[in-house]
């Protein structure tokens, strides 16, 4: 059955591929039978002429024979299609205006779905370009207490790598910065440094696209010390894309590394945020900072994120097993830094795919504008099918197939929807060239408009034909067949019209929904820069950091006197109000987490360990003043304090109310290593590390007793920060020209960085709401004005009766009131529902808010309102003589 | 579409002019003139194909697969299509054969008994 059914499926195939010879051939065939005949019959004695004609009348009708026959080869359905479509198409021209809205409302849904769909998927959705992503599984340290993950330290990557067979090709790589100096022509630049285990390309897979990449034998270490990979961007931007540059010297801070390739395009590392521009090997990074060579001891020392690859015919569960092995191996052996942590082994998708949330929230959301448009074109399709009803029952009385008529109007919708969905790639298109000027989040994204992105706007295009079409076309060939031809129908539609209601109710649900999101973003958005950062973020202070001094020939001593200079020397510069100096920004500290060991004299410290882990800052005096965080109690760092002095510490309230609670804090003495330290003063907690957290212990030490090779001037100025900017680079020119001053960030623009995610997410989603809201507008305008077109009779006889134009305003604007207000309560359910969904965006505010919601409900239904005033004033112009006429 | 209804009342019709093409091709490769020429000889002038159901049928057979066609050179040094039994023809024709003996068998006892 199937295989007949296949067969002549090729023969039509290949018969609409000969198109016209088929036609000549049968006519051969038909000619050669006819030929046969006569020569029948002049054998048996007929003159030829006569013969010809006779065997002409014996044929019957070759006309139809050949129509008859032909029928059979081509397709009936692509007929009935190409008519279909040609119906449409005509339907379409016919009525310009239903067109244009509908397809502008089809192209709107679309596109957004599409550019959306084309940031999910470059940001969340995409697996990592590398050798067999399915068997990648990613290795996190997990403190069991705190329940939080962590990176690895080197001396457990190892561990990992030599101790679970389950594994292979296991890497490391961690994140730092450096500075590139180019050739003497170029300015400094701060550059991401993504430091790798040596085999980290090989294992991976990953080819250069121009060069080499390290060798993954342990005997090259040495001679890869000098090596690094420069990723396409940074080659691109920095370099140009000079083809010439594997081989050629860079310098990275003071040391002279040899550039031995350059990474394909796709591969910006295994990171779900920030691409690095230079890969350097561990060998690498320790020549460039000699201190840090100590990692290979330190087993708290976590900056490295470890990978590897599930041999072929093991689980994730036995990699699972070994590393729990290990872990408690090595709690024993090394109880100080591995007592209660593990391992946590995940597939590399689903760690990668930790921001998944975000991504499915927005999809959802706009699928929610994509629903609305398709309400739309519902809509506007069921008005039209009203109108033309009478047509409709006149074919179907006529003898045509219901299914047909289905067809026909689904043929429509589908035209509707490629048109829409053509127009919306190109907006798709537009937006996604446009996108990183719209978004600054977005520049760092591969965003572009490829097969999947096309495939998944054809699904959605064909999905919402089916969406707005179907109904539509089923009621339309539905009822009464008398009643329509006689023109009944229309008088009952007007009385009821729950279908197109709950369209309309809909489209203002889904709208509410939106508005609710955004307006909880919005607020969290507005609350997270209410909050106390811990620094005073409005006012004028610009952060500039300094690169390590001991890369420009000053030893401790020396660093310190320059910090101490330059300091001076910013603060002669007129218009700058206050100075001071630390060893890192505020809210930074997530990336390294670097803790003190510190001892509180009669307080109990964790089981297990004789300390307290407690994050810590080094700051020169003035600091606070600097940066606006008041001192609650005792004093500020100043001069006096030397290291000859008592050594002292400044700690803030949340530590004092922790360690020292309802007591004063000043004048006790805690230990840090095996120096004895005082309180001198108790500062204003706020959220050092980022802004999600509750404030945790904080404790700052001085920079004349402590010392840092990272330095970072706070600058406060009168006015603009920015315009002093040429004459604070001034005075630090003077003080040493060679010293690179770099990344010059203002609070503000810092603030705003911190919060670029949650801004830039709080963007698109007003955006869709607004997209949301305007589409909702168009649906209910449509529908209200067809409303009153469908009841201009009844208007012109309550007109006729006394009603007053108010009158007639104030009905149909109640009209449109019931219709948004109802789909306003249905939404508010809808949005508390969906807010779920981001927990993970909104801080500050509660779920909840009744405010975001009040807001947008607020606003659905005064653009609904809007929306029905226009139709509504047209109803109220109405003149009875004219309406009364209508019909 | 309403084509295929109307065929498949007339099934009994078509069926059999069907059956007696595959049956005349059984016997060898033949042109559409020629097979309706041998079902007019063979039924003694009773049955006489009509050209304007003979065609459709032969481009519907060939279309299910029961019939294949090619373009030779008749008799007459005329390029005439040729069509022939397929493998599922001759299988298709057996079928329909044991069908039809059986069904005239019975027609006939019901007509002699009755």
């Amino acid at each position: 059955m199937f295989r007949g059914w296949l067969h002549a499926l090729w023969f039509r195939l290949r018969s609409l591929a000969k198109g016209r010879r088929l036609d000549r051939d049968l006519d051969d065939e038909l000619k050669f039978h006819m030929a046969m005949h006569q020569q029948k019959l002049v054998e048996q004695g007929m003159p030829p002429e006569e013969a010809r004609y006779a065997a002409r009348r014996a044929f019957g009708n070759p006309t139809q024979t050949k129509e008859a026959t032909r029928d059979l080869w081509v397709f009936p359905f692509l007929e009935t299609l190409a008519q279909d479509i040609r119906y449409g198409l005509r339907q379409l021209r016919r009525n310009p205006g239903f067109t244009a809205v509908a397809v502008l409302s089809l192209a709107l849904g679309i596109g957004a779905n599409s550019t959306i769909f084309s940031i999910v998927d470059s940001d969340l959705l995409r697996p990592w370009p590398v050798k067999d992503p399915a068997r990648l599984a990613m290795v996190t340290t997990q403190r069991f207490k705190e329940s939080d993950s962590l990176l690895s330290s080197y001396p457990d990557y190892l561990d990992v790598r030599q101790q679970a067979g389950a594994l292979s090709g296991v890497v490391a790589y961690g994140n730092r910065g450096a500075f590139v100096s180019g050739d003497g022509q170029r300015l400094g630049q701060e550059v991401s440094v993504e430091v790798v285990s040596q085999n980290y390309f090989a294992a991976l897979g990953v080819r250069a696209l121009r060069g080499r990449t390290f060798l993954p034998q342990p005997e090259e270490a040495s001679a890869e010390g000098h090596s690094v990979m420069v990723s396409y961007r940074f080659w691109q931007n920095y370099f140009g894309g000079d083809t010439s540059l594997p081989g050629k010297a860079i310098i990275l801070d003071d040391k002279e590394f040899t550039v031995i390739g350059i990474t394909p395009q796709d591969f910006c590392g295994l990171r779900s945020v920030g691409a690095p521009d230079i890969w350097v090997t561990k060998e690498g990074w320790e020549t460039m900072v000699p201190g840090e060579s100590r990692w290979d001891a330190a087993r708290d020392n976590r900056w490295f994120q470890v990978a590897g690859y599930l041999r072929p015919d093991t689980q994730l569960s036995e990699a699972r097993a070994q590393l729990d092995g290990l872990s408690k191996r090595l709690a024993l052996a090394y109880p100080a830094t591995n007592q209660g942590v593990g391992f946590l082994v995940q597939p590399a998708s689903e760690w990668a795919h930790r921001g998944m949330e975000t991504g499915i929230y927005l999809m959802a959301m706009v699928g929610l504008v994509l629903l609305i448009s398709c309400a739309n074109v519902a809509i506007l399709l069921l008005a039209k099918m009203e109108r033309r009803q009478r047509e409709i029952a006149m074919r179907r009385a006529l003898g045509a197939a219901r299914r047909r008529l289905i067809n026909q109007f689904l043929t429509e919708g589908l035209l509707l929807s490629v048109a829409g969905g053509a127009l919306g790639v190109l907006l798709a298109m537009w937006l996604i060239r446009l996108g990183p000027t719209l978004l600054p989040a977005l520049s760092d994204m591969n965003l572009k408009l490829d097969s999947r992105v096309l495939l998944f706007t054809l699904a959605i295009s064909l999905f919402s034909t089916l969406i707005f079409g179907l109904a539509p076309a089923l009621r339309a060939v539905k009822g009464d067949l008398t009643a329509a031809l006689k023109g009944e129908i229309r008088k009952r539609m007007t009385v009821r019209l729950p279908l197109r209601s709950l369209l309309v109710c809909g489209e203002i649900a889904l709208a509410v929904v939106l508005l609710a999101g955004s307006a909880l973003l919005l607020r969290s958005l507005l609350y997270s820069q209410a909050i106390n950062p811990g620094f005073d973020w409005k006012r004028n202070v610009v952060m500039l950091s300094v690169a390590p001094p001991m890369l420009y020939g000053y030893d401790q001593a020396h660093a310190g006197v320059l910090y101490r200079t330059l300091a001076a020397r910013v603060d002669s510069v007129p218009g700058v109000v206050s100075v001071s100096y630390a060893r890192r920004p505020p809210l930074t500290e997530s990336e390294g987490g670097e803790t003190q060991a510190v001892v509180i004299p009669g307080v109990q410290s964790p089981p297990g360990t004789d300390h307290f882990n407690i994050r810590y800052n080094i700051i020169a005096p003035k600091f606070f003043a600097t940066i606006g965080g008041p001192i609650e109690m005792g004093r500020d760092f100043n001069e006096f304090d030397s290291p000859s002095t008592t050594p002292v510490v400044i700690i803030n309230s949340a530590m004092a109310r922790r360690f020292w609670p309802d007591q004063n804090p000043v004048g006790r003495s805690i230990r840090i290593g095996k120096k004895r330290y005082q309180v001198v003063g108790v500062v204003e907690s706020g959220e050092y590390l980022n802004l999600h957290e509750t404030t945790q212990p904080y404790l700052f030490l001085p920079f004349s007793q402590v010392f840092s090779f990272e330095c970072m001037l706070f600058v406060e100025t009168a006015g603009n920060p920015r315009s002093y900017l040429p004459a604070i680079l001034k005075a630090t020119a003077a003080v040493d020209p060679h010293l690179p001053i770099v990344n010059a960030v203002t609070f503000s623009e810092y603030m705003h960085e911190t919060l670029a995610r949650q801004r830039s997410m709080a963007e698109l989603l007003a955006g869709l709401s607004i997209l949301g809201m305007f589409l909702a507008a168009v649906g209910l305008f449509a529908t209200v004005a067809y409303l009153v077109s469908r009841r201009t009779h009844e208007i012109g006889v309550r007109m006729a009766l006394g009603a007053s134009r108010n009158h007639i305003l104030r009905l149909v604007l109640i009209e449109g009131l019931r219709l948004s207000g109802v789909g306003a309560v249905v939404g508010l359910a809808g949005a508390l529902t969906a807010s779920r969904l981001m927990s993970q965006l909104i801080y500050c505010v509660p779920l909840t808010d009744p405010l975001s919601y009040a807001v947008a409900i607020i606003v659905a239904v005064a653009v609904a309102l809007l929306a029905c005033y226009i139709p509504a004033r047209r109803a109220a112009k109405v003149d009875p003589m004219v309406a009364l006429r209508y019909e | 579409m309403m084509q295929e209804k109307k065929e498949r009342s007339s099934d009994l019709v078509q069926g059999t002019l069907d059956m007696l093409v595959l049956r005349t091709l059984a016997r060898g490769r033949a042109h559409g003139y020629a097979i309706a020429e041998s079902i007019h000889l063979k039924s003694e002038d009773v049955l006489r194909v009509e050209e304007s159901a003979l065609y459709p049928a032969l481009h519907r057979l060939e279309l299910r697969g029961l019939l294949a066609s090619e373009w030779g050179i008749s008799e007459n040094n005329r390029r005439a299509k040729y069509y022939r039994l397929t493998a599922s023809g001759r299988k298709y024709l057996e079928g329909e054969s044991a069908r039809w003996n059986r069904m005239t068998a019975a027609i006939a006892r019901v007509m002699e008994t009755a």
